[in-house]
Order: structure tokens, then C-alpha cells, then sequence
């Protein structure tokens, strides 16, 4: 880096021609520049002495009125020595309304005084003297009629006596102020407050007798739900043994007879349904949570055993004579091989001692309700934990439902039970030991509705039947083959169940079957998809069933 | 953009490479007043732009470095025109606190039409984090300016860059331990 003393001398002079030459122009930009602030300056300045001078104007404004506020207060000083009399300060003119050039004077205001505190304030003046502590002052309030108007006016006075001190003679001091105008003020604001108060206590009566009115319509309701509940109630459960009685009728009954039974099986339906509105009615109107344990249950974890039972050991809990017969012959009927308890305590006990595949749980029971129970049992350890449990509730409603599920509760079935219901049930929830969503299911529906519309009438539910059982089967075979690494037997069930489930269009458990077979090879794959996909299915083949069957004959 | 900053560049020039350089530069920036600024007038700030491009084409440097280079040129510079701001401070972290509400409301009072950038500082554990943000693309020589302070502060920490606009209207440093 050359310095400039290093330059040639030629080379030098260039550079400090530019630089002069920049620098006269900058010098120029920068004349500009400050001519340009000067002028904002300027007109900074004039705008401020604008604003200065509205500002003085605004103030002298004000102050005049301040002025005339003092003025018009009506105030006023009075000195006095008893033996030299008083002098009475200019505002007292205007207070005893005396016209310009008048001297007001303790004679004039003794005269003005009202009759009716005359005597009153002109005894306490004779006395004053002699008579009132020195060193205080002493308030006085009276009325006068004001000369020139007429008004009545109300004074206040506060007065003040000095002894007599050091030759100087005895004195004293008063203020006097006209208080007509803030003595209406204080009665106006006196009555105001009278009259809220007056109306606070109204409003806090209405407000008594309103709450009192409503807590007698509110029990009313209450009751009123309470009446419609417990009869609805107190229907269902012979409803519910009506029901079962004539599902186990149907096996026995024929030809004509089953016409008949299928009349009875509606009303039936009808009376169930009746029920059902007129719970959710008075439940919707009667908002009091219903007992329960504290906090939730965990959601059971689902057994990894496979293998579906032919017969399942099931625990049945209910404490209706003649509903726990009529389930426990649907059970029966149904290939399971039955145990009852009469309520929930029962229930835990007979869970702790011996293994069942699944529990049937009624939900209201003595002792210890249904949720209660499946909140112990999640408790319990080991296996019996693990234990599905279905629910059985007269209520349809989904908040208890989402509730006894929270509880624990693998699914839930609506009293009266069905038969296909509760067959449905146990299968799932032997399938999957847990509530599954019935969005999971994948069917082809033309596929279904083709295999069961090409059979005559007569064999159609028995097909369904046959279909369901067949597929609880054959899954069962294949989660004991993946339990066990068994390929073969794995293949064998695969291709059983493959068959049965493309015969009714059941293409969710195909699918996910074909998805565990193709990534099982390559590693660590989960069976869950598939065990939900079959329970999935399960639960929806009676709807499928009613709606593109049966619905359609 | 303030005519001081343009006064200071060309200064910038003189001191890193000479008369002769910052002529060449000057001439090459192609400017259109050939460079006469004021300290008291205002300019484009592309016009600064054009300067540096035009000084790293002469020297082979990169714009980013040269940006900085300035900056810490006008930190030093700073202390010489404007000691008694840079006076009111201790530390290079108590001026940086203040920059926003001491220094550049100062700026605003001068020169009511100024338009500094803004410059945030928060402590952030052991670490001390200095935000810059400006319309106008001036990063580097803001990292210049805090390292200038450190300097001059006799402050020993390190200066890391951590976060930077593309455009170089944003960017985040922190002086670490």
C-alpha cells in the first residue's frame, strides 16, 4: 500500500485535485443539507410559538374560570373583637345577596337570620364568649333569607375564639360558606341511594323467590325423570326375559308357529325400543353423574392367546333370576359352557379362582355394580386381568357406554340381548379382547350380497351363521400357528380362512392376512391388524346381514 | 442512508489501500456524484454497495469480509467522533444493551429522517445473543461493528455467527465463552 508522501509527485497531485474537487462538491451538498434543516427548523420554530401561544390562551381560559368557580362557592371571613365589633370580608355581600356597594355587617346578617333559627343562633352568639372553649373551632348551620331574592340559603359556619393574650384583646375568627346547593346535592344523593337500596333488596327477593321456584321445578323433573327411569327399568328386565324366551322358542317352534313367534319377537323389539327412548328421555333431563369408582380403568391388554375355545368358559354375572336363566340358556345354545354369579363382588371372587375365556357382566347389580367390578378385576394380576368382559346395560346411551368402557370393559351389548348379538359379541370379543370399531370392516358388498341372494331363503341365516363360525375357526388357527411358528399349519389355516371370508365378500381380513404373510419373512410384524380386522368383520356381519339380506327380502 | 457512513467508507478506503486504492475504487464504483459526499447529506444505500463491490474487485476479497472489515474500521472511528456516547459505557455488553434506546434514539434526535437498524441483545444462559435487523443488507457490517466494540472493550469472548438472512437484512451473533 503506497502512501500518499510515497506517491510521484504528479500522481499526487491528481489525487488531491479529485479529493478538492469532491470536497468542494460535498461542501456544496452539505450547504444544501443545512439550508434545508434550517428552513425545517424555521418552520419548527413557528409552529411551536403557534402552539405556545394556543396553549397560553387555553390557560388564561381556564384560569378565568377557576376564577368564577371560587366566586361563585359564596365564601366568606369574618373577624371580630367583642369590644370593637366584627368586619365581615367582601364574599359576604354576595352570600346575604346585598347589591354592589352595601357594606355587609353583622346587624344585617343578625337581621336576615331565618325566624325559624333566629332565637337558636342568637342565643348561641350571646354566649359564645363565655361559653366555648377557645382554641377550636365550632360549627353552626342555618338558614337566612337572602336580601334582594328572597331565597332561602343555608349557612355553615366554623368559628374559632382566641383568648385574650399579652394585651392583645380577646378575637374571633369564622368562615362562613353558603351550602344551600350541596345540602340539595347530599339530599338528592341520599335519596338516589335510598331508592338503590331500596330496589337492591327488591331485586335480591325476586332473585330468592326465583331460585326457590326453580329448585321446586327442578325436583319436580327430577323426580318425574326418576319415576320414568325406574318404570323403564323395571320393564326391561322381564322384557329382557321375555326376549330370551322367545329366542329359545325358536328353536322348538315350526312352520306356522314361527310366523307367529316372529310377530311376538317385534313387539317385543317394539316394547324394547319404547323402553330405551324413555331412559334416554329422563336421563337427558336428569344431568347428576351416576357412581362410580374414581379414575378409569387401563384398557385390557389383548390375551396372546390364540387358539378360539370350541366351548368358551364363560362367567355370567347377573342378579335377575329370570334374566340370568334366559342368558345362561343363550349361552348354552351357543356352545359355551356357563357359570353364574349374582353380582359383582361374586364376579371378581369367581375371576380370582378360575380361569374363564370371557365374562358376561351385568351392569346394574347389589353389592358391587358391573363397572365396579371390571375396575377390581383390571386391578387383579396374571392372566385374569386380561379376561374379556362384555357389559350388559339397559341403557343405550353412548356416554355409558364410553364409560364402561373406560372402566375396563372390552365391549358393551344393549339389553334385551339377541342371540346373533351376543354370538357376535363373544366372538369379537374373543377375537380381539377389546372394543373394536365396526369403521375397521372392509367388505365387498356385492360380493356378499350375491353369495347370500343365490341361496333360497330358508338356508340364509344359516349360512350366515355357519360363516361366522367358520371364520372364528380358521382365524383362531392362524394366531395359535403364529403363537407357535407353525408355517405350516399357518398355510393350512390361512387358506381356509381365505376361502371362507372371499365367500362373503369379507376382503379386510384377506387383505391383512396377505400383509402379515408377505412382511413376516422380512422381520418383526404385528398380528394386532389382522386379529382387529377379523373382529371388525365379525361385528358387522349381522348388520351387513339385516341390511343387504334381509332387509332386501 | 447517513452521509457520515459514506464519508467513513471512503476513509475505510484510504486507510486499507491507500490514496491511489481508494481512488481506483472510487472511479470504478462508477458513482454519480464521483464519490463528494457530506457527512451531512443523505444517499442511496446501494451507492455504499456499488463501493465495496467495486473495492472487492480490485483487491480480490470477498464483499462479505471487506463489509466486516469496515465495520470494525467504524466502531474505532466511532469512539473518535462520538467519544462521549461511547464514553457512557463500560463493557462492550452494556453498549450493545443501550444501542437501541440510547444510542439510536440519540441517532433519531439528530437526524429525525435516520432510519438505524434495529439491533436486539438478550442473555441466553452463557451466552450473549445480539439480533440485527435493517432494510437494508448490512449484516457483515453489523458482525464488524460488535467485533469492533469487543475490541476496543478489550473483550475476549468469541463472536459466532449463528443465523443469517440470504440477503443479509437479518442475522444473529452471540459472544460466547
Amino acid at each position: 500500500m503506497d502512501k500518499m508522501e510515497d506517491l510521484p509527485p504528479q500522481r499526487r497531485a491528481e489525487i488531491l485535485a479529485a479529493r478538492l474537487e469532491r470536497s468542494q462538491r460535498a461542501l456544496s451538498d452539505a450547504e444544501d443539507a443545512l439550508e434545508s434543516r434550517m428552513k425545517q427548523l424555521f418552520r419548527a420554530n413557528q409552529d411551536l410559538s403557534l402552539r405556545e401561544s394556543e396553549l397560553a390562551r387555553k390557560l388564561e381560559i381556564e384560569s378565568t374560570l377557576l376564577l368564577g368557580a371560587l366566586s361563585t362557592i359564596g365564601m366568606a371571613t369574618v373577624y371580630g373583637e367583642r369590644e370593637r365589633g366584627f368586619t365581615l370580608s367582601e364574599g359576604a355581600n354576595a352570600i346575604l345577596g346585598l347589591p354592589d356597594g352595601e357594606a355587609a355587617t353583622v346587624e344585617r346578617l343578625v337581621a336576615a337570620l331565618h325566624p325559624l333559627d333566629r332565637d337558636r343562633i342568637v342565643r348561641e352568639g350571646r354566649r359564645f364568649f363565655s361559653e366555648k372553649a377557645a382554641g377550636v373551632p365550632h360549627v353552626y348551620e342555618h338558614r337566612i333569607i337572602r336580601y334582594g331574592d328572597g331565597e332561602t340559603r343555608w349557612l355553615s359556619w366554623s368559628i374559632t375564639r382566641e383568648e385574650s393574650r399579652e394585651g392583645r384583646p380577646a378575637y374571633l375568627l369564622a368562615t362562613v360558606r353558603d351550602i344551600t346547593e350541596e345540602r340539595q346535592n347530599k339530599r338528592r344523593v341520599r335519596a338516589l341511594q335510598l331508592r338503590a337500596e331500596r330496589r337492591v333488596a327488591e331485586l335480591a327477593s325476586l332473585q330468592a323467590e326465583l331460585a326457590a321456584a326453580k329448585e321446586r321445578v327442578e325436583d319436580t323433573l327430577s323426580a318425574r325423570n326418576r319415576f320414568i327411569s325406574e318404570m323403564a327399568h323395571a320393564i326391561r328386565t322381564p322384557l329382557a326375559a321375555l326376549t330370551g324366551g322367545l329366542e329359545l322358542l325358536q328353536a322348538k317352534v315350526r312352520d306356522d308357529g314361527l310366523q307367529d313367534l316372529t310377530i311376538a319377537r317385534n313387539a317385543s323389539d317394539q316394547l324394547g325400543e319404547l323402553a330405551s327412548r324413555l331412559i334416554e328421555q329422563a336421563d337427558s333431563g336428569d344431568e347428576a353423574p351416576s357412581p362410580s369408582f374414581p379414575g378409569t380403568a387401563a384398557l385390557p391388554t389383548p390375551s396372546t392367546a390364540t387358539a378360539i375355545p370350541d366351548q368358551p368358559k364363560v362367567l355370567l354375572a347377573e342378579d335377575t333370576e329370570s334374566n340370568r336363566y334366559v342368558v345362561e340358556r343363550l349361552l348354552a345354545e351357543l356352545g359355551c359352557v356357563v357359570t353364574s354369579v349374582e353380582n359383582g363382588a361374586a364376579a371378581v371372587e369367581a375371576v380370582r379362582r378360575e380361569d374363564f375365556d370371557l365374562v358376561l357382566m351385568d351392569v346394574m347389580m347389589p353389592i358391587m355394580n358391573g363397572e365396579q367390578a371390571t375396575q377390581t378385576i383390571r386391578g387383579l394380576s396374571g392372566r385374569a386381568a386380561r379376561t374379556p368382559i362384555i357389559g350388559v346395560t339397559a341403557h343405550s346411551l353412548q356416554s355409558e357406554r364410553e364409560r364402561l368402557l373406560s372402566a375396563g370393559m372390552t365391549a358393551c351389548l344393549a339389553k334385551p340381548v339377541r342371540k346373533e348379538a351376543l354370538d357376535t359379541a363373544i366372538r369379537t370379543a374373543l377375537i380381539s379382547g377389546r372394543d373394536v370399531s365396526t369403521n375397521q370392516a372392509r367388505f365387498d358388498h356385492e360380493l356378499f350380497r350375491r353369495t347370500f341372494g343365490d341361496l333360497p331363503p330358508a338356508y340364509r341365516s344359516r349360512m350366515r351363521d355357519a360363516a361366522k363360525k367358520d371364520i372364528t375357526r380358521y382365524a383362531g388357527e392362524v394366531l395359535e400357528a403364529v403363537e407357535t411358528n407353525d408355517d405350516e399349519a399357518l398355510s393350512r389355516a390361512a387358506h381356509s380362512l381365505t376361502g371362507v371370508s372371499l365367500n362373503i365378500g369379507a376382503i379386510g381380513i384377506v387383505e391383512e392376512l396377505a400383509a402379515y404373510r408377505e412382511a413376516a419373512p422380512l422381520g418383526e410384524v404385528s398380528i394386532e391388524p389382522f386379529r382387529e380386522a377379523v373382529a371388525a368383520c365379525l361385528l358387522v356381519v349381522d348388520d351387513l346381514y339385516d341390511a343387504l339380506v334381509s332387509g332386501a327380502e | 442512508m447517513k452521509g457520515i457512513i459514506f464519508t467513513e467508507l471512503v476513509g475505510f478506503l484510504d486507510h486499507a489501500g491507500g490514496p491511489d486504492f481508494a481512488e481506483k475504487v472510487l472511479e470504478d464504483a462508477g458513482l454519480p456524484h464521483g464519490g463528494a459526499y457530506s457527512r451531512v447529506a443523505r444517499y442511496p444505500w446501494q451507492e455504499a454497495v456499488r463501493v465495496v463491490e467495486a473495492a472487492s474487485r480490485e483487491t480480490g476479497a470477498e464483499f462479505s469480509d471487506l463489509c466486516q472489515q469496515f465495520g470494525a474500521y467504524l466502531f474505532e472511528r466511532f469512539t473518535v467522533l462520538y467519544p462521549e456516547i461511547i464514553g457512557r459505557y463500560s463493557d462492550a455488553e452494556a453498549l450493545l444493551s443501550h444501542v437501541e434506546d440510547h444510542i439510536h434514539e440519540d441517532v433519531k434526535i439528530l437526524y429525525p429522517d435516520a432510519e438505524p437498524p434495529t439491533v436486539t441483545v438478550r442473555n441466553e444462559g452463557d451466552r450473549l445473543r445480539v439480533e440485527y435487523a435493517s432494510h437494508r443488507p448490512f449484516a457483515h457490517i453489523a458482525h464488524g461493528l460488535v467485533a469492533g466494540a469487543m475490541n476496543h472493550f478489550g473483550d475476549l469472548r468469541d463472536l459466532e455467527w449463528l443465523t443469517s438472512s440470504e440477503g443479509g437484512t437479518r442475522a444473529a451473533f452471540a459472544m460466547t465463552r
